[in-house]
């Protein structure tokens, strides 16, 4: 951050970085745009009372008239960001209330990059700390899906490994097998199963039952689908293990430490996920 | 009239949009070329990059930014650079054009193309800047004439001549939307067809069309629209002044289906006409 390298005197034209500050400054302040150069931000730059003799007045709009325009596009652009990225917290919330808790979270948390991808990555965290959300906890838990969603969606494309891939690994070397997940997957732990409710949303349906239910999710990409696959907590665990660079030994002792897995349970999990192309690589150590 | 670094009339292209995907994969359409936003494409290893690979197969790509901010008073973003860089690699881009204006300053970034003071500070700080991203590039930037909505007092140079002087220090091309013009022109009381008189014609690379939204006491530049008759005609002037430049059409707000947005495009074909020939066809030119 640039500091001013000299006071803005009264009456004086500011200097190039005082102007940025100070037009910034009314941009991202709430409220009216009169209250805005009053902000200390901005009057730090600017005395307020000096505000409008900085822009010219056009033939139909008074200075501050004009500089409102921006402040409302600021808005506008980054809550649209946030409602390309969270379509189920505003069919659960409804469109009012998500833009209100979209500007608090903007206000929050204005973006400090150049792509608005990653600008509402904190929004599953920030909905503790707003009042008047109604059942935080499931809309926290449906923020994270969909946060995770995003990530997943513009994640790096790698190789996919087959079964065949451990089909010339002797059963005495399997202990020693590391299982590489592919890159657009990620694992998560939820109180809510709000997987269902996003893919009743998007069948339009009603949502089911939003009781709490410990869910375990793998949310994954393939041929540039976005799919959860659900799987109980060994299994979770399991995977979870591997994705970490655990060898499929230590894998299957963190399964048994939640409750274990049959034999049968495991190669059918096994069978099912690499069916689903979960992973890019299996490496002997 | 071709400019100075013989960048090519590509023809007359449209924005790559999420929306056309389907569409140009599976029809394979006759465009000349396809504009990219940068910043969609420049994080993201899904869909949006397999789609824009094969598109860069089999059409020209251009690459259009709206993070450069190249007037801001904070420190240039070489991580920013780097991966702009890469996607011209990748893409085999033409070129790379972004916007006269600052986005954000003490580490924030409005998303918004924010207005620069015309005045001496600005032209020196632009210039250095533009100097050194070309420099990291290695190849002119393209700087467009942003839609502006407020002008500062302490400006002492209009947008066109402050642009065609900043060319001139800082050796970079110009992307002149001519719809930016229009809706300027009309926020600020200008004459549009003064300043595409006054803008050097061997810097531009390439111009811009789109539609706006008049609110009655202002314009916003919200690409949401057909483009206006007098935005025609000024592309008219702009055809007549410089010749054959490379033409894009921008819609980016309720995007019809491809081939109304494509069909818009071609119809600047229709504009491209000599003085001459519409002196034959008894078409009345304006008279800058």
């Amino acid at each position: 951050m640039a500091a001013s390298p000299t006071p803005h005197k009264r009456g004086e034209s500011p200097r190039l970085s005082q102007l940025q500050r100070w037009m910034q400054a009314c941009i991202v302040a709430n409220g009216q745009v009169e209250a805005a150069i009053e902000t200390e931000a901005a009057a730090k730059e600017i005395p307020a009372n000096e505000a409008s003799g900085l822009i010219r007045p056009s033939r139909t709009l008074a200075p501050l008239e004009r500089l409102d325009i921006y402040r409302g596009m600021y808005e506008l652009r980054l809550v649209e960001a946030l409602r390309v990225d969270y379509p189920g917290l505003i069919q659960y919330l409804g469109e009012d209330r998500f833009d209100e808790l979209a500007r608090l979270y903007v206000s929050a948390h204005p973006s400090q990059s150049y792509t608005l991808n990653r600008l509402g990555d904190r929004l599953p965290n920030f909905i503790q700390q707003v009042d008047g959300i109604p059942r935080p906890r499931f809309v926290e838990a449906l923020a994270r899906l969909e946060l995770l969603e995003t990530l997943v969606f513009d994640e790096e494309e790698s190789p996919v490994a087959t079964s065949v891939s451990i089909a010339g690994v002797g059963q005495e070397n399997w202990g020693g097998l590391r299982l590489r997940p592919i890159r657009a997957l990620r694992l998560v732990r939820l109180d809510y199963p709000v997987h269902e409710v996003m893919q009743a949303f998007r069948r339009g349906a009603p949502p089911p039952s939003l009781r709490p239910r410990r869910t375990h999710l793998i949310v994954y990409r393939r041929e540039f689908g976005l799919f959860h696959l659900p799987v109980s907590a060994p299994a979770f665990a399991l995977f979870q293990a591997l994705a970490e660079g655990a060898m499929l030994e230590e894998a299957m002792h963190a399964m048994f430490e939640v409750g274990g897995g049959s034999q049968k349970q495991v190669f059918e999990w096994f069978r099912q996920w690499f069916g689903e192309k979960l992973f890019q690589s299996v490496e002997v150590s | 009239m071709a400019n100075r670094w013989g960048l090519p009339d590509l023809g007359f292209g449209i924005g790559l949009r999420t929306v056309h995907f389907p569409h140009i994969l599976s029809e394979r359409p006759n465009v000349d070329w396809f504009e990219i936003l940068s910043e969609n494409f420049m994080d993201t290893g899904g869909r949006p990059a397999h789609v824009l690979d094969q598109v860069a197969e089999r059409y020209p790509v251009v690459m259009h930014g709206v993070s450069m901010s190249v007037g801001s008073t904070d420190p240039i973003n070489f991580t920013y650079l780097k991966k702009l860089k890469e996607l011209a690699r990748r893409t085999n881009a033409r070129w790379i054009s972004d916007h006269l204006c600052w986005t954000g300053v003490s580490g924030l970034n409005t998303h918004d193309l924010l207005p620069m003071p015309y005045t001496d500070e600005s032209l020196r700080h632009v210039s250095e800047r533009v100097r050194v991203i070309s420099d990291f590039l290695e190849r002119p930037i393209i700087l467009e004439n942003p839609s502006t909505y407020l002008e500062f007092s302490e400006s002492t140079w209009n947008e066109w001549d402050f642009l065609a002087e900043l060319a001139e220090r800082s050796g970079c091309g110009l992307l002149l939307d001519v719809n930016n013009v229009y809706v300027s022109s009309f926020n600020h009381g200008f004459d549009p067809f003064q300043y595409v008189e006054s803008i050097p014609a061997d810097r531009v690379v390439q111009i811009h069309l789109a539609g706006h939204t008049n609110k009655g006491t202002h314009i916003l530049d919200t690409h949401s629209d057909h483009v206006v008759d007098e935005v025609w005609q000024l592309y008219r002037r702009v055809y007549q002044r410089m010749g054959g430049i490379a033409t894009l059409l921008e819609w980016d707000e309720a995007i019809p289906d491809f081939d109304t947005v494509h069909a818009e495009a071609l119809k600047a074909r229709n504009y491209r006409t000599a003085p001459e020939q519409e002196a034959r066809d008894g078409r009345v030119t304006h008279a800058a």
